[in-house]
């Protein structure tokens, strides 16, 4: 299990929040959906997750572990693929996997196997030789992808990984995360996307400005806004509401104000 | 024209971050220390350097005035401005004309392509001016006031003073558009680079051959003498043909009357044209030239392999070899990364090898190999060698910041930071080995004793480690990750610059160690051996230095991905609900000292090198009672053990030290005599050859021949 418990991450010292006092479960065997408008923390969380960001506050516990107190303990059990595969590409496809492969200690037995299957899978078998600099946007996506996937992690942390990738490619990752969840593992993935978060997703949560405003699956959140609706109408509907409550806050304030002002002024 | 400013003053606001420093020193008024420690540093720094550059000038200017060329110094300043913009601008037109980032938003804009190109040269000749003022503007003056120029003169000097680096840049444009309008070489910048490096590495090779050429031949005073006979001003005519404009600028500034008229309607003439003609070129050939006949078709490495090649290729391998092989791979597929380290590995010992072939110097290292010390300064020099090169390839030093925007790789495999840093010495230690045996195949032959070499390249690389360590704990401290072009990652890093003055100091102190052992009588064994142990204790430090820095890596930002937001300091700490940063020393070092070493060093270097011009052009010779006195030398006349009058200088080769004009100051081989300390003018006649236990040393004073007699009288006298 994933927990994130009062997670926050500024970057600007204190004056604003990336990612404000988020708390969070993500259960093993679960694929968990991270959706939220742009800016609003997706990406930071999921750095704060695996490593490369570390939390102003709040810790980050998976299976018992703490992600920051026990890094390579904890990094042995999960893989990461970032929003933009900025990968090695002047290593070929293969190099770059076993690369990766060495560091996480998969066995030749292992490697060899699921290697052939994911080249198989995401059809990169003959570009695997290629320099990765000579692949196109979405190759990269799924060397990327192959290479995150072939220590078989408990814990998969993608961010945005749909995005380059054709529809056969979409509809066999899609099909691969449900087996890594069968087998045991965990995804976490933030997307854009939110008919394959839909459909994909055992629960969903909604971020905007660095607070988790819904969290649940589908049915839960369906339930809680008393409407039989889309995530996409859901989704619009929060960030929406969200953002009028907060004009509407910043008005009620600004008028206060203004009301304050006059009442010292006639006190004069 | 109004397209053309709003490019530019785009252009302008994006190279030098002006709306990024606008918006965080006035209008968040962030950090608005920053600004004036840069410009109290900048002030500093170019003081220091503008106060050597004046001194030089001044003593050019007077050595000029002698000669009947005044207007000498406009010459070389705009000679060497123009030169300087015309080797740097050709590298940078062609970056910033076919490589930017920007060209993938301003092609498909409505703008004609001599608009943006116009713009584009618009923003290299402002950047231009940064150096093009300093170099031109302090010669200006100085001729302006000693010669007592007419206002004409101050009217027009800043006039051709700003056109100077028209003419230069327009030239290389017109190339550049043209090269890349009939190669494909817009599409592939890594070889444009690499043809660059090679070509700059060429002049370094040419400059160096013919610099030890002239050397090895001395001056020709003949042929000097009739250079100056041509009147007031000849001499310009002669060093200016090199490259006229820079020529008719000069002499439109120093020439009277028509004369003036008329090199300076050459001068603007010539500009004009190269503008027009880049304007041109850039009108019909730019377009074609970046865009081409479509994108160069991708070069396959291999092709589709079966099931049992892949199982080859994807073996497993130990964590460390998989980080050694990953460190060597990112160099190597990298050219600019590979050449920059290749330069620096191979140029120095080619530099050794062309030095130790010209003129008698094989002669001569095979008789100081001869001699029983060589053995020990013989094995220590290799394995100094040996060690400093691959930190003068910046290879330890950029181990990090190589990695800049993939940086997020290594900070999410599961492997110890330590462990990558182990990898990172290894591949270091690696390099040190090969190159040193390489050395060690080409310097045997040429005389240095196998043993030395043998035992000198396992003690190099023993010393190669505390200096590697010491390297890579710099760039854990502060890597420098948010580079865009290779080279900001490996040549444009202070952390280079760090390292040197931090091993130089270190190198000196081991040198006075070694050489106190050695004149306390050690034996050569003890002290090799003593040296090979302070280098192990040395290593373990800078190792265990190195480890204890290595969490840091975890705390830096990645641009790769996401946000690229500021390092992110150990002292932040949450307190209360506010971020609040704890100031302590470690904390400072850990934020400033980069900027604090680097500044540092760069004003150190100045001093050293400011130093060195000065005192190359300054030959003041003091007789005291008892001694005499130059530069830094005092000879007490109770250590002379021999004086001779010389008709000249004898002809010098092999210069360790200044060399500006007619004037040597330094190490050279004189002809005849031997290797000693030279500080002459070669054009003073009689010279003094001062011989004493410890050497000799050559010098010019004005009035040699009775000089002679005095000292011959004084030290007649103590000998009684």
């Amino acid at each position: 299990m994933l927990q994130l418990k009062g997670v926050s991450k500024s970057y600007d010292r204190g004056k604003t929040w990336a990612v404000d006092n988020l708390n969070l479960e993500i259960n093993s065997g679960e694929i968990f959906g991270f959706l939220g408008p742009n800016g609003a923390g997706k990406t930071t969380t999921l750095r704060t997750i695996v490593g490369l960001l570390p939390p102003d506050r709040g810790t980050i516990v998976f299976d018992g572990i703490d992600v920051w107190k026990k890094p390579l303990v904890a990094k042995r059990r999960i893989s990461f693929l970032p929003d933009n595969p900025n990968i090695y590409d002047r290593l070929t496809g293969l190099e770059y996997v076993r690369f990766i492969a060495d560091v996480y200690g998969v066995p030749a037995k292992e490697r060899r196997e699921r290697l052939e299957r994911l080249l198989h899978i995401f059809d990169m078998a003959a570009a695997a030789p290629d320099l990765i600099k000579s692949y196109s946007h979405g190759m990269r996506q799924k060397i990327a992808l192959i290479a995150a996937l072939i220590p078989q992690p408990d814990l998969l942390v993608l961010d945005e990984p749909i995005t380059g990738l054709d529809p056969r490619s979409v509809h066999l990752f899609k099909n691969l995360l449900h087996e890594h969840c069968r087998a045991g593992g965990t995804v976490f993935f933030s997307t854009h996307i939110l008919d394959v978060a839909e459909r994909l997703c055992d629960r969903v949560g909604i971020i905007r400005k660095g607070r988790l405003i819904a969290c649940g699956t589908m049915e839960q959140l369906r339930r809680d806004r008393m409407a039989d609706t889309t995530l996409e109408t859901l989704f619009l509907e929060l960030t929406e509401s969200e953002a009028e409550t907060t004009e509407t806050e910043t008005e009620a304030e600004a008028g206060k104000r203004e009301r304050e002002k006059e009442r010292s002024r006639e006190d004069k | 024209m109004k397209i053309f400013l709003i490019l530019l003053g785009v252009f302008l606001k994006q190279q030098f971050g002006l709306s990024a420093a606008y918006d965080r020193y006035v209008r968040r008024k962030e950090a608005l220390w920053q600004p004036f420690l840069a410009l109290a540093g900048f002030i500093g720094v170019g003081y220091l350097l503008l106060t050597f550059y004046l001194r030089l000038l001044n003593s050019l200017h007077n050595v000029s005035v002698q000669l009947n060329q005044p207007g000498m110094i406009v010459l070389l300043g705009f000679l060497l401005a123009q030169m300087i913009v015309l080797v740097f601008g050709l590298f940078y037109l062609i970056s910033i004309f076919y490589f930017s980032h920007d060209l993938e938003l301003l092609v498909p804009l409505p703008i004609p392509p001599q608009i943006i190109l116009g713009a584009k040269l618009g923003l290299v000749v402002i950047s231009e001016y940064l150096t093009v003022i300093p170099l031109t503007l302090p010669p200006l003056i100085i001729y302006g006031l000693k010669q007592e120029a007419g206002l004409l003169y101050w009217l027009l000097s800043p006039i051709i003073m700003l056109l100077l680096p028209l003419l230069p840049l327009g030239l290389a444009g017109i190339a550049i558009v043209l090269l890349m309008r009939f190669t494909r070489l817009a599409h592939r910048p890594d070889t444009v680079r690499v043809i660059l490096m090679l070509i700059f590495f060429g002049i370094t090779i040419a400059v160096s051959s013919i610099s030890a050429f002239f050397d090895s031949r001395g001056v020709v005073p003949d042929e000097v003498a009739r250079l100056l006979s041509g009147g007031p001003n000849s001499l310009l005519s002669i060093v200016g043909r090199r490259f006229p404009p820079a020529l008719w600028g000069a002499l439109a500034l120093v020439e009277p009357g028509a004369k003036a008229g008329l090199n300076l309607a050459m001068f603007l003439l010539i500009t004009a044209l190269s503008l027009a003609g880049l304007w041109f070129v850039a009108r019909h050939s730019f377009y074609q030239g970046l865009l081409g006949s479509g994108a160069v078709p991708k070069k396959k490495s291999r092709q589709a392999s079966g099931p049992l090649e892949r199982e080859m290729l994807i073996s497993p391998r130990p964590v460390l070899a998989a980080l050694v092989s990953r460190e060597w791979l990112l160099i190597i597929r990298n050219p600019i990364f590979a050449m920059t380290a290749a330069q620096a590995l191979i140029i120095p010992p080619l530099l050794l090898f062309i030095a130790v072939i010209s003129g008698n110097s094989l002669a001569q290292l095979r008789q100081l190999a001869a001699l029983p010390e060589f053995q020990l300064w013989g094995t220590l020099g290799f394995a100094g060698l040996v060690a400093i090169n691959p930190i003068i390839a910046s290879i330890p030093a950029t181990a990090i910041s190589r990695e800049g925007m993939l940086f997020w790789i290594s900070q999410v495999i599961p492997v110890a930071p330590r462990i990558q840093l182990l990898a990172k010495l290894v591949f270091t230690l690696v390099i040190a080995a090969v190159i040193g045996a390489l050395m060690a195949v080409v310097l045997i032959p040429l005389g240095l004793p196998a043993k030395a070499a043998g035992i000198g390249l396992i003690l190099g690389i023993i010393f190669a480690v505390p200096l590697a360590a010491l390297s890579i704990a710099v760039d854990t401290l502060w890597p420098r990750l948010n580079w865009v072009s290779p080279q900001q990652a490996m040549k444009g890093n202070t952390n280079n610059l760090i390292v040197m003055a931090l091993i130089a100091g270190l190198a000196y102190l081991l040198i006075r160690a070694a050489l106190f052992m050695n004149k306390s009588g050690w034996d050569m064994s003890y002290i090799i051996s003593a040296m090979g142990i302070i280098f192990l204790l040395l290593g373990v430090g800078a190792i265990a230095v190195m480890y204890r820095l290595a969490p840091l890596l975890y705390l830096q930002q990645s641009f790769g991905i996401g946000k690229g937001a500021e390092t992110t300091a150990p002292a932040r700490v949450r307190d209360g609900g506010k971020l609040r940063i704890r100031f302590s020393l470690w904390d400072l070092f850990y934020r400033y000292g980069r900027i604090i070493l680097t500044g540092l060093t760069i004003i150190g270097l100045a001093i050293f090198l400011g130093r060195e011009f000065i005192m190359g052009v300054t030959l003041e010779y003091e007789f005291g009672p008892d001694y005499v006195k130059f530069q830094n030398v005092v000879i007490p006349y109770e250590e002379l053990v021999e004086v001779r009058l010389l008709e000249e200088v004898p002809p010098l080769s092999n210069r360790v030290g200044t060399s500006i004009g007619n004037y040597r100051s330094g190490t050279f081989t004189v002809e005849g005599i031997g290797r000693g300390r030279v500080v002459a003018d070669d054009r003073t006649k009689p010279a003094l050859v001062l011989f004493t236990n410890k050497g000799f040393y050559i010098i010019t004073p004005d009035n040699a021949a009775e000089r002679y007699k005095e000292i011959m009288e004084k030290t007649e006298r103590m000998a009684e």
